[in-house]
């Protein structure tokens, strides 16, 4: 039984977790940009989360249902259509086999996530089904998904009910600019003068539209490494901050590549990369500098709260809102053409090549 | 300000469950068998909380569990590792290998084999006998899935990256820059330059060894015509245990 693909946005993907633990092989690792929204999706569906579940960017797409399932979209707000039904993101709705989803605009956030209930059941490549676009690795033959594609489901039991989060979603909204990105100094803040490092923490830097899901380049000022920008290559890891000679900061993300051969100033905290990765291109931020004791306090912080919204589903009833509600709430967008969202925001950045 | 090989290995911070072992600022050999070493140490170690480590040119990447193994009690475990003995002159791995990966120079299989050879100051004939009897070890596996960097080739070849990247070079090419080689698992942009092409499947998945090969191991490029090389069964690779 298998989800059928009848249009798909830019940047369509199978994700999970990521591939972990075979960094030594050369294996980047992939996976959810936002780990935590793609959890709740997977939840919402009563599914363990370590499913696979399909990413967006932009515009979900159209998908007919090959069986009766549970279907939730995560991430921001976005327009989601069953015929003339209108569905609301952030729980979980039943969908008749033969059905159609539509699945628009994502609003206020850059990456949304489609979980159905029993997964997407593509085999595992080395341990995961997430896909690393770039090496064509695991996914549906490695690639983004296009129109004609079945992606095959895992099984599940449909007697479940759906589900919402008891309170609404408690993240804020990205374009919160007081809350910091939050970073731990090194791997080389050494190759840094204290007047840099300093202006890591003042300075307003700016989402590009240089992004794609193996990094983001950010407009600010010029971070000059005064010990050069050429290093042995060494490893990298998601969050990195790394240098290139044009001083021009570049936060490595999900898909990054295992080593890289420029010093990395610091790295965003584990807790605080969906934050950043969910920040729409042109918005502003500033990084916080915290120690590694915070960090880990603001980790454990961190998921006892997701642990809490996953804790709190409840089953939700009757919940198909009327066209005339949404509008009178002013929620209702229309779907739109992929052409027109996408603009030119993730072609690949010229630096990301050893 | 270079960094004085008195006070290395260091360790450094990455994130919050992350740390890096670096044997040196730039790779020579020795640093780089310390790293492989220190590496295979640390994983015979078995110390709970450790996710996962990671050799590269001259470093080794540890990631571990901080709710598990605090990043103190690590860190101390890492400097009492580290003077246990002198990793620069630390054995490389048992069981390497050594493979003979068939190779094709120059014309469209390497179409910038003329411009690196000028760079190292060499006629392309010199370039293709220097590169293709070289004998390199696998230095490290990174960028993407199996994929080597090799060194290190004679002084000739510390030539610079080219300042412009090539857009995309095939998988299964070969490039070169300072002294050392890269075979590509993917096709993917570069600023090295392209000199030759093989039909090495680096990553095969559901393999007993999904990976050709291991940091340690050693590779030789022996020159073969393109129509020889589409005649090969993959690539025509060749492997025998070194040791």
């Amino acid at each position: 039984m298998s989800l059928e693909i009848l249009s798909a946005g830019p940047m369509l993907s199978v994700q999970d977790h990521g591939r972990h633990g075979r960094k030594r092989f050369g294996v980047p690792a992939a996976g959810a940009m936002d780990r935590p929204a793609m959890d709740l999706a997977n939840a919402l569906c009563g599914n363990p989360l370590s499913a696979a579940a399909l990413e967006f960017t932009a515009i979900g797409g159209s998908f007919r249902a090959g069986r009766a399932l549970r279907l939730a979209v995560t991430g921001g707000d976005c327009d989601i259509r069953i015929g003339e039904r209108l569905l609301s993101a952030g729980q979980s709705h039943a969908v008749e086999a033969g059905e159609v989803v539509k699945i628009g605009a994502l609003k206020g956030a850059t990456w949304g996530y489609i979980a159905v209930s029993g997964g997407i059941a593509v085999p595992e490549v080395l341990g995961a089904r997430a896909t690393h676009l770039r090496f064509a690795l695991g996914g549906l033959e490695g690639r983004a998904l296009r129109a004609a594609d079945q992606l095959p489901l895992g099984d599940a039991d449909e007697t479940a009910p759906c589900l919402r989060p008891r309170d609404p979603a408690s993240r804020p909204g990205p374009n919160a600019p007081e809350r910091a990105i939050r970073v731990v100094l090194g791997p080389q803040d050494d190759y840094f003068s204290a007047k840099v490092l300093a202006q890591l923490e003042t300075a307003r830097f700016r989402i590009s539209a240089q992004r794609d899901r193996m990094a983001m380049v950010l407009d600010g000022p010029s971070l000059p490494a005064m010990r050069g920008h050429d290093i042995v290559s060494d490893g990298i890891v998601s969050g990195a901050i790394q240098v290139p000679a044009s001083g021009q900061p570049m936060v490595l993300m999900a898909d990054a590549q295992t080593t890289g051969g420029y010093p990395k100033i610091a790295t965003v905290t584990t807790a605080d990369l969906p934050r950043l990765a969910q920040l729409p291109t042109g918005a502003d931020l500033r990084f916080e500098v915290v120690s590694r004791d915070e960090a880990e306090d603001i980790l454990l912080a961190e998921r006892a709260r997701l642990r809490e919204v996953l804790a709190s589903l409840v089953p939700a009833t009757g919940m198909t809102l009327s066209s005339g509600f949404l509008l009178s709430c002013n929620l209702a967008g229309s779907i739109v053409e992929p052409e027109a969202v996408m603009g030119r925001d993730l072609e690949p950045s010229k630096d990301m090549a050893q | 300000m270079p960094l004085d090989d008195a006070v290395s290995p260091l360790i450094r911070t990455v994130g919050l469950d992350g740390m890096l072992v670096s044997f040196g600022d730039r790779l020579s050999e020795p640093a780089n068998r310390a790293a492989i070493a220190f590496r295979a140490a640390l994983d015979a170690q078995g110390w709970e909380g450790i996710e996962e480590s990671s050799s590269s040119l001259v470093s080794c990447y540890v990631r571990f569990d901080p709710l598990v193994l605090a990043h103190a009690v690590l860190h101390a475990r890492l400097e009492e590792l580290i003077a246990a003995q002198d990793w620069l002159e630390a054995e490389l791995p048992h069981g390497r290998m050594l493979h003979r990966i068939p190779t094709v120079y120059g014309g469209t299989s390497g179409p910038q084999l003329a411009e690196a050879a000028a760079a190292a100051g060499l006629s392309e004939a010199e370039a293709l006998e220097s590169l293709s009897s070289a004998r390199v070890r696998v230095t490290a596996l990174g960028f993407a899935p199996g994929q080597p960097y090799l060194g290190e080739l004679p002084e000739c070849w510390d030539i610079p990256r080219q300042q412009a990247l090539t857009p995309r070079v095939p998988k299964g090419a070969l490039v070169v820059a300072i002294r050392q080689l890269v075979l590509f698992g993917v096709s993917a942009p570069t600023g090295w330059r392209h000199v030759g092409q093989t039909g090495a499947e680096l990553f095969r998945e559901g393999a007993e060894r999904p990976f050709l090969l291991a940091p340690g191991d050693e590779v030789v490029f022996p020159a073969v015509s393109a129509e020889a090389l589409r005649g090969m069964a993959n690539g025509g690779v060749s492997s025998e245990v070194l040791s």
